[in-house]
């Protein structure tokens, strides 16, 4: 890269950032913002399973402040974790230069009605139901076949009776994410969810590690 | 509660080190950055990526990038990207004054539509002719100009 010389066409070729700048710089209506921000918070959780192994004892609120931290880095959001509006929503982000909001509850999966407890902080507690106004659900999956977990999520939100639900696929990650539509009991509007499955799954099988399990194993640790 | 834009040399830097703890390279390009305007923000007009790598020690292409993409959102707004047509890069005489900024390239890119702005011509491939530089933003000079350079 000739940093003296950079011209739009070698910045765009070598940086994958560079037309999410860009869009983040431009964003005039919410759908832009969410569009680039969806792509954004992607990034942060593809880091995020990229470095798993270093994750396996972090808790819920370390890995949700790091990715609002994660999410400050791009400059053009305020990402706050635990604001407090009826409670502690886990992760408010601001579009700095439009306003515009995104809300967001985080939860380790542990069970499906511990998700569905998220969830239903995330639509009758935190949430301001308005109908421009988007949200997320992000399970930190440790366990295996977080494909599975999130089938069977929908599954369990499919059989909760809430009115005019709707699915569709996510077309950035169809396996692990998908988003739900229902009207909303305080403001009667469509309230969009985006269910995001954070594959956090390690556990190598490799000769190395099953001698380190079995040495650990041997110290009782 | 929401984090305000720092506005003082100190709470720039301690807003960079909160954000950028994690990465080592990315603090020390921002730090670099902020240094920089500090002793230069009063008459830069034209900073390149390049004036920014050669302003410290050991420093990593990849990083400058991303402080400087940093540094121009409005976390910590103390830069704005921009962009320069040169028709061809060995011949000075063909770089425009016009100064386009993000919006302006958006529009470019959205519309697929680039006139030379000299001659008036379409010009197709007109991304291999704009060249990237910052500029302090008016922020930047404010939060600087009573702090002394070292």
């Amino acid at each position: 890269m000739n940093l003296e010389k950079l011209t739009l066409e070698q910045w765009a070729a070598a940086d994958k950032e560079a037309e999410r700048f860009i869009r983040r710089k431009t964003a005039k209506q919410y759908d832009q913002f969410a569009d680039v921000f969806y792509d954004d918070l992607l990034d942060v959780i593809r880091e995020f399973e990229e470095t798993r192994s270093q994750r396996q004892n972090d808790g819920e609120n370390r890995m949700t402040s790091e990715i609002c931290i994660n999410l400050r880095r791009f400059g053009a959001y305020d990402a706050i974790h635990n604001r407090d509006a009826s409670g502690a929503i886990d992760i408010t982000v601001t579009h700095r230069l439009q306003g515009f909001k995104w809300i967001g509850e985080a939860k380790i999966f542990t069970s499906l009605p511990s998700l569905e407890q998220g969830f239903k902080q995330l639509t009758t507690r935190y949430s301001l139901a308005a109908p421009e106004y988007k949200t997320g659900l992000l399970a930190y999956i440790f366990r295996d076949d977080a494909k599975g977990k999130m089938r069977d999520w929908k599954e369990r939100l499919g059989n909760a009776s809430l009115p005019d639900l709707a699915f569709s696929d996510c077309s950035r990650r169809k396996e692990l994410h998908f988003y739900s539509t229902h009207k909303h009991a305080s403001s009667g509007c469509n309230f969009e969810v985006w269910h995001i499955g954070v594959a956090l799954h390690y556990y190598p099988t490799d000769t190395s590690a099953e001698q380190t399990r079995a040495r650990r194993k041997a110290k009782g640790q | 509660m929401e984090n305000i834009v720092p506005t003082t040399e100190q709470s720039v830097r301690e807003r960079i080190d909160e954000i950028w703890r994690g990465d080592t390279k990315t603090l020390r390009s921002c730090n670099a950055i902020v240094s920089y305007l500090i002793a230069n923000a009063k008459q830069a007009n034209y900073i390149t990526l390049q004036s920014l790598y050669s302003s410290y020690e050991d420093p990593d292409a990849g990083a400058v990038l991303k402080a400087a993409k940093f540094l121009s959102g409005e976390e910590v707004p103390l830069l704005e990207m921009k962009f320069q047509y040169i028709n061809d890069e060995d011949d000075e005489e063909t770089a425009s004054n016009e100064e386009y900024s993000v919006s302006d390239i958006e529009r470019f890119r959205r519309t697929g539509s680039f006139e030379d702005p000299r001659t008036g011509e379409q010009v197709p491939d007109f991304e291999r002719n704009l060249y990237i530089f910052f500029v302090p933003t008016a922020f930047a000079k404010e939060v600087f100009s009573k702090v002394v350079a070292r």
